[in-house]
């Protein structure tokens, strides 16, 4: 797609000359997100309204445009990669708290706000908002609505579809429509609410979202277990859920990221350890001290090797440092990655971090094991170096190797991250022809002309 | 009800024949549960399906705390099976006792459970579907995480029989808590009692089921020998330990409001209240087409109350009105099949919901807008596998 000079100078009128940019350079830095991938972006709009949305869309749908809409492109499947050209629709301006509704648990918000803003709004309150992606710090609630973000606190608490009451959404033709509302329950005909969650901006642009929020449980625990295997670990995690006991939290790291960890928080992380669980429950303080007996009871029983309860808020915060800062932390051992998200049934935890270890060595590739292992989540992180044009072809194969492993074992090829581009070649894997039509047509009647977002997850174009 | 087609198949390729069959004959296919509590009375010319027989767990996964079921199951029954085995599934609705698990997808009725335990979507881990054209999709599994592309099972479920039929279901399963109690508290107004219960959960205490029933409704209910007043019922569950202070925490809130207060600690009478409850509300819902179930949010609850008290007192025969805070909903029904002449309470009642702010009712046939109804028409003619969707633009508003 190439936009002509009028395209272009209709685009900048709606939103006004300080709100776009044309430059090369700035161009530059919408080229990419959080993956390898990169695009082509033709102009990059900031708009501040949902009027300016819509007639950005009208506009766009006019003339055939895509409409690639990003947050803080923190995405990891490459789904705000311009590939296809077009506007990039960067929704950051658009960051206001416009209502918060404390009796009702319901916050509104613009698409732009960062979750780290909504929390610490939210905190002094008593009050959170349970998804909490690792990326919190920089991404924002639109992104983590069209991705479907997830979190360690999921297990307990579920994902972001989970707390989306409403959307007012821009719809390809530039129509502005409610969809759901403020309401617990939504009476529609069909739940186009949870459809558009995870929808990665190819169905509608979120202009407003409806979002229910918790008030802080009275009381947390959280502990910290270490074991000679990641297998014991994954063991560890079916036998806690087992007692009857659903945990906040429950992540596991392996040995590589336990180290790569301790060398950037040098908090006294045991090095030698083959994988280690952070787990956290919440409740009344009167019920916790039973449910970590049971868990020290369980991890013990799954040989841990030592078991620990944070004794201060400062220590707890220290082992939520190490653990969220983790992905960044490889970097002192290769200068690239790529986060791999597959998801499995808690009880097949063990068989796909053994295929994973087999993958490490048979492409002689170090992959870190990350996982939200109460709710079968892992992020292997296969380390390499992007300037070497072998390893970013064998990382490609490790990738799809990945993916094989989950689907033989029951499992999907996302958890969390979405579909985007990089895991739309492997879609056809999980679901069958007659399900991949469905998903096909389901985005023609929302987006006939196919632009927004255009072929992400998948193809019709 | 004997004048409608109730084919009841044994097994799942008879199931897929028959839709097969009435979607070439043009025949809308429902379940025989509509029949009962349904919003309006039905076509005779259309197919009401009778799962009973495809009744059966195909997979209890221990191990992962999933079950695997066979849609025709009820879901009353599924849910006992699974307690026995020392599992809870935290959903249920008035409607549990007399419906298959089948029905509860279709309609994705407000859960009782929802204010602690999220909502029925958010335990569908898979299903199995059979599209009017008979082909068989499979969505989802054991996984309790999946982006995989659009969510397809949540489209599904609530579409009420339009998209396609929900033949086997994956749902996840909790551990059963290790101690429960209900505690029950009556009223001298429907309004006090609806109060005293927006104050508890405004206050932070979260009951697993928190209902306040009109005195109509609480007298009908076998076994409740209770007086014939505005009754608060709450359940609530988790760990031992905890149990005591959440019981003092209710009884300080609610001490502004009553006193008379019972407390039922043993976990047979504990069901057998929910079952009663239940089987009149179905019973009552079986016997007239004419009721409202409405959605809000907890802070309208308490004027909405008033207004609809209001009304059922201009009622003659009895109305029954139950309260769910656990989802903000309601439900308005009459409990006799006689009905003042002359006056027509349902519209009178639709008016009051109509005019309170963020109060919705359910059993929508279509979207408000002219554009998502364009997309609604669209996705089922996908569904229905009838070819290309229309592309063009959609009508104007």
């Amino acid at each position: 797609m190439t936009l002509a000079a009028h395209q272009l100078s209709k685009l900048v009128s709606i939103v006004g000359a300080g709100n776009a940019t044309l430059t090369k350079e700035e161009l530059l830095v919408y080229e990419y997100d959080a993956t390898l991938l990169k695009g082509d972006p033709e102009i990059i709009l900031f708009p501040k309204t949902t009027e300016q949305i819509s007639k950005i869309m009208a506009f766009a749908c006019q003339e055939g445009i895509p409409v690639n809409t990003r947050g803080a492109g923190t995405n990891l499947s490459g789904g705000t990669i311009p590939d296809q050209g077009g506007i990039v629709l960067a929704l950051t301006k658009m960051n206001k708290i416009l209502e918060l509704d404390l009796a009702n648990h319901v916050v509104v918000v613009e698409p732009g706000v960062i979750n780290q803003d909504l929390q610490e709004y939210l905190a002094p309150l008593g009050y959170y908002f349970p998804p909490d992606p690792a990326s919190m710090k920089a991404c924002t609630l639109g992104g983590n609505v069209a991705e479907c973000s997830g979190g360690p606190r999921c297990l307990k608490y579920g994902v972001t579809r989970d707390y989306v009451l409403g959307l007012e959404v821009v719809l390809s033709s530039g129509e502005v429509v409610i969809l759901g509302g403020k309401n617990p329950v939504n009476p529609e005909p069909l739940d186009l609410v949870r459809l558009m969650v995870g929808s990665e901006g190819t169905l509608g642009i979120f202009t407003k979202l409806f979002l229910r929020i918790k008030r802080f449980s009275h009381a947390k625990e959280t502990m910290l277990c270490t074991f000679d295997s990641v297998k014991e670990a994954s063991q560890a995690v079916s036998s806690i859920i087992s007692q009857g006991i659903v945990p906040t939290t429950l992540e596991m790291m392996d040995n590589l990221l336990i180290n790569c960890a301790e060398d950037f928080t040098h908090i006294g992380l045991d090095r030698t350890a083959g994988a280690l669980l952070l787990i956290e429950v919440d409740g009344h303080q009167e019920e916790l001290a039973d449910q970590v007996a049971v868990i020290q009871r369980v991890c013990r029983q799954n040989n841990s090797r030592e078991f620990k309860v944070a004794q201060s808020t400062a220590e707890t915060d220290r082992l939520w440092v190490a653990r969220r800062t983790v992905i960044g932390a490889v970097a002192r051992k290769r200068p690239s990655y790529s986060l791999q998200d597959v998801t499995v049934p808690r009880s097949k935890l063990p068989e796909i971090v053994e295929k994973i270890v087999n993958l490490s060595m048979e492409y002689d590739l170090p992959i870190g094991v990350l996982a939200h292992a109460g709710d079968g989540n892992l992020h292997p992180l296969v380390l390499f170096d992007e300037r070497i044009e072998a390893e970013v072809e064998k990382v490609h194969l490790v990738e799809e190797k990945i993916c094989e492993s989950a689907l033989m074992l029951g499992g999907t090829i996302s958890g969390e991250h979405g579909i985007g581009l990089l895991k739309r070649p492997f879609l056809a894997n999980e679901f069958s022809p007659e399900a991949i039509f469905l998903k096909k047509q389901l985005k023609l009647a929302f987006d006939p002309k196919n632009i927004l977002n255009p072929d992400k997850i998948v193809e019709v174009g | 009800m004997e004048n409608y087609q109730q084919p009841a198949p044994t097994d799942f390729t008879q199931l897929q024949s028959l839709i097969v069959e009435s979607h070439q004959m043009g025949q809308k296919i429902l379940l025989k549960e509509n029949l009962f509590p349904s919003h309006s009375l039905p076509d005779s010319s259309d197919l009401f399906l009778d799962l009973s027989h495809l009744n059966h767990i195909i997979d209890l996964d221990q191990e992962n705390f999933t079950v695997t079921a066979a849609g025709g199951i009820n879901f009353f029954a599924l849910q006992n099976q699974l307690r026995d085995k020392g599992f809870f599934l935290p959903l249920d609705n008035y409607f549990s006792p007399q419906t298959s698990l089948t029905y509860q997808l279709s309609q994705a009725l407000p859960s009782s459970y929802q204010g602690k335990y999220g909502s029925l979507r958010q335990y569908v881990t898979g299903l199995e579907v059979i599209l009017p054209d008979g082909t068989v999709i499979n969505l989802g599994g054991k996984c309790i995480k999946n982006v995989s592309g659009y969510d397809l099972m949540g489209l599904l479920i609530g579409s009420k029989e339009r998209l396609g039929l929900i033949s086997k279901a994956t749902l996840r399963l909790l551990p059963v808590p290790e101690a429960s109690q209900v505690i029950c508290a009556r009223f001298d107004s429907l309004t006090a009692a609806v109060t005293a219960a927006s104050q508890l959960l405004l206050n932070g205490s979260i009951p697993a089921k928190i209902q306040v029933l009109n005195a109509s409704l609480a007298s009908a209910v076998n076994g409740l020998v209770f007086p014939a007043k505005p009754l608060l019922i709450a359940e609530f569950d988790g760990f031992k330990p905890a149990m005591p202070k959440e019981i003092q925490f209710f009884k300080k809130i609610i001490s502004d409001y009553s006193n008379d207060i019972t407390e039922i600690t043993n976990p047979l009478e504990i069901a057998k209240l929910w079952l009663e409850l239940g089987n009149t509300i179905s019973q009552a819902a079986a016997k007239s087409p004419s009721k409202l179930l409405f959605t809000s949010q907890l802070t309208d609850l308490s004027g909405l109350s008033t207004e609809l008290i209001q009304l059922a007192v201009l009622e003659k025969h009895p109305l029954g009105i139950l309260i769910d805070l656990g989802n903000s909903s309601g439900l308005l029904l009459p409990l006799a099949e006689e009905q003042s002449p002359g006056w027509d309470w349902l519209s009178q009642a639709e008016n009051v919901i109509h005019q309170t702010l963020n109060c919705r009712l359910f059993g929508m046939k279509t979207f408000h807008n002219a554009e998502i109804n364009h997309i609604f028409q669209n996705l089922l003619v996908a569904f229905e596998r009838r070819g290309n969707i229309d592309l063009s633009c959609p009508p104007a508003q």
